[in-house]
């Protein structure tokens, strides 16, 4: 053999092994893309599928297989909730995108698929659909758009009373009694208050979201925690309601805590009030109770209210979910409360436990870390 | 005589206000916080006029409004907090006369609530000697302020009623949307081309589902200018 042929041979080979090993790395990263891509030849014959495509948009509805571009098309509209126009618009143009859903069990899954056209400098070889799981953004815009009916309803109301309070006060052909114009004042205030609360909750999501919520730690007793929380609730509610705080006389319980006090009230009266008002009982009952093991501290809150169903219990901590969501719904409140109280007890290190019985009540526990007092370390009062 | 008016919503503080003010107006007041108590209570009462809640609990202000329309014609304002305007436009279809976007002030208070009384006792007002306007089945007796499709009598509310007047006074002629706007809503509604065109159809839909064929040539439509009742080859 001439050296000439050798080396071409030895070249080709070494073409080769590059041109394999591009093609498996290429193979590769189609494989594993997080989009499911379909290639589709002048033929309108699909000549290659990854394996997004089989299992994010087929598994449910069993092994299917493509082997044209009319197969896609008719699947599509076989499985998701679109029209014939608009799949017809996405073939038959280029450069278009669309959007489907398809129901899976109790839930919806959001896609988008794009077609791009493949070509050389000189040639058209094909087109090419990139099909993307757009759920969690879709989810995302639906919990804005919740955000804005909520913020529309519980803001307006009690601007509506304000305003028109006001100006109801500010017209000069009346008069007004004085009783009355007092309590047109009272309203008016009573609203703002309102107004104030609704805008904390709302600055507490957003830092909690963004991971700034700056906590105020010390040291406190714990019979601070429960007695100064008790004083927060209104006392028309402290009255008609049981509700009450069992000591537990352990020694092994620690008397100290260490947390940001308020913020912690804050959380053990959301617990309290949620016992109060999801509570359909003639007698309506709240008891308080402490208990700990090696490393956290534990209080329970536990109610004789409507109880939460299993399927309900994992949502209860989502950012704006009710139980029941309609506006006919006869408990207020913004679906805030909760998820507020779980961001604050993991920005403690700690969580919050459920355990429900529908019909019969709810025990709700705040778990917080247990930190020992050092030596210098002062009380908060 | 003064005009009795109903509130139907759920925030107390809100009543109180409206109530307070339309009576020192003169007019007579009676407040309910629920929709059924609402509806049972419906016929003690002569109303002129129902300002209505939509966001209540157990029932809510849609749901109330197309019971009621069932059993009366009663002019309706709703209140609503949504802006959204597919809700207005779901209360117009369900035959609201009006709406007030929460927060509103006093002063468009005062202003929906006479315009709509106004237009109701001009139907008492306005006589047209014994005029009447026959397209094919149907039959509008202006004198009596009637409509007849096929001999029976079609239940129209006070605004339908006064567009299709306004359309039959002036038949085969187009009548522009500013003119219907004008003399059925009030001036102040001059450019709201949208509730007329709500109305309209309602109009459409309840001559067409008593029988009556043909009926967007019958009340035709003149993109951007207006409508007109055309009487011929009917």
């Amino acid at each position: 053999m001439e050296n000439s042929d050798i080396d071409n041979n030895l070249k080709n080979k070494i073409y080769y092994e590059k041109y394999k090993n591009q093609h498996a790395q290429l193979n590769a990263v189609l494989k594993s893309m997080s989009e499911g891509i379909i290639l589709v030849d002048k033929n309108k014959q699909i000549v290659y599928q990854n394996e997004f495509f089989n299992n994010r948009l087929f598994n449910e509805n069993g092994k299917v297989t493509l082997k044209t571009e009319e197969d896609l098309i008719s699947f599509i509209l076989q499985v998701s909730e679109t029209t014939i126009e608009n799949v017809e618009e996405l073939f038959n143009s280029e450069d278009m995108y669309l959007k489907f859903k398809i129901k899976r069990g109790n839930r919806l899954k959001y896609f988008r698929m794009n077609k791009f056209s493949v070509r050389t400098e000189t040639e058209f070889i094909g087109n090419g659909y990139l099909l993307r799981d757009i759920t969690k953004e879709e989810e995302i815009d639906q919990l804005k758009t919740n955000l804005i009916t909520i913020a529309s309803h519980e803001f307006k109301t009690p601007i509506t009373s304000i305003r028109g309070s006001v100006e109801t006060l500010m017209r000069q052909d009346t008069n007004w009694d004085e009783d009355f114009k007092q309590e047109l004042l009272k309203g008016i205030h009573e609203d703002i208050l309102h107004l104030q609360d609704l805008l904390s909750v709302w600055f507490d999501i957003k830092k909690i979201e963004t991971g700034t919520m700056s906590l105020n730690k010390g040291y406190f007793p714990v019979h601070h925690l429960i007695s100064h929380t008790l004083d927060q609730i209104p006392l028309g509610i402290l009255e008609s309601n049981k509700i009450q705080y069992i000591e537990n006389h352990d020694v092994s319980i620690p008397s100290i805590l260490y947390g940001d006090k308020k913020r912690l009230q804050q959380v053990l009266l959301n617990l309290i009030m949620n016992g109060i008002v999801h509570n359909d009982s003639p007698n309506k009952m709240v008891e308080i109770t402490i208990s700990s093991d090696r490393q956290f501290v534990y209080i329970h809150v536990k109610d004789n209210g409507i109880g939460i169903s299993e399927k309900h219990r994992k949502k209860i901590f989502d950012r704006f979910f009710r139980v029941d969501n309609t506006p006919q719904r006869k408990t207020g409140g913004t679906g805030l409360g909760l998820s507020i109280c779980i961001g604050l007890m993991r920005e403690h290190e700690g969580d919050i436990l459920v355990e429900s019985k529908p019909g019969e009540g709810s025990i709700f526990t705040m778990k917080l870390p247990i930190i020992s007092k050092g030596a210098g370390d002062q009380y908060e009062s | 005589m003064s005009h009795s008016i109903a509130i139907l919503d759920d925030e107390p503080k809100i009543v109180r206000f409206i109530k307070a003010n339309l009576l020192s107006l003169g007019y007579k007041v009676v407040t309910f916080s629920d929709g059924e108590q609402f509806l049972n209570n419906f016929d003690m009462h002569e109303l002129d006029l129902v300002l209505l809640d939509v966001m209540m609990p157990n029932m809510d202000g849609f749901t109330v409004l197309e019971r009621l329309r069932k059993f009366s014609n009663v002019p309706v304002i709703i209140l609503t907090a949504r802006s959204n305007s597919n809700d207005l436009i779901e209360g117009f279809e369900l035959g609201a006369d009006d709406y007030l976007t929460k927060p509103f002030s006093l002063e468009e208070l005062f202003a929906r609530v006479k315009a709509v009384l106004r237009r109701t006792a001009h139907l008492d007002q306005t006589i047209y000697e014994n005029k009447k306007v026959i397209i094919g089945n149907i039959d509008i007796n202006l004198a009596q302020k009637r409509v007849f499709v096929d001999e029976k009598e079609m239940h129209f509310t006070n605004t339908e009623y006064l567009i299709l007047e306004q359309l039959a006074i002036y038949a085969d002629k187009v009548v522009s949307h500013e003119q219907i706007l004008v003399s059925v809503w009030g001036a102040e509604y001059r450019n709201e081309v949208e509730y007329l065109r709500v109305a309209i159809a309602r109009i459409r839909k309840k001559l067409k589902d008593a029988g009556c064929k043909n009926i967007a040539n019958i009340i035709s439509t003149y993109p951007g200018i207006g409508y007109s009742l055309v009487t011929k080859n009917a």
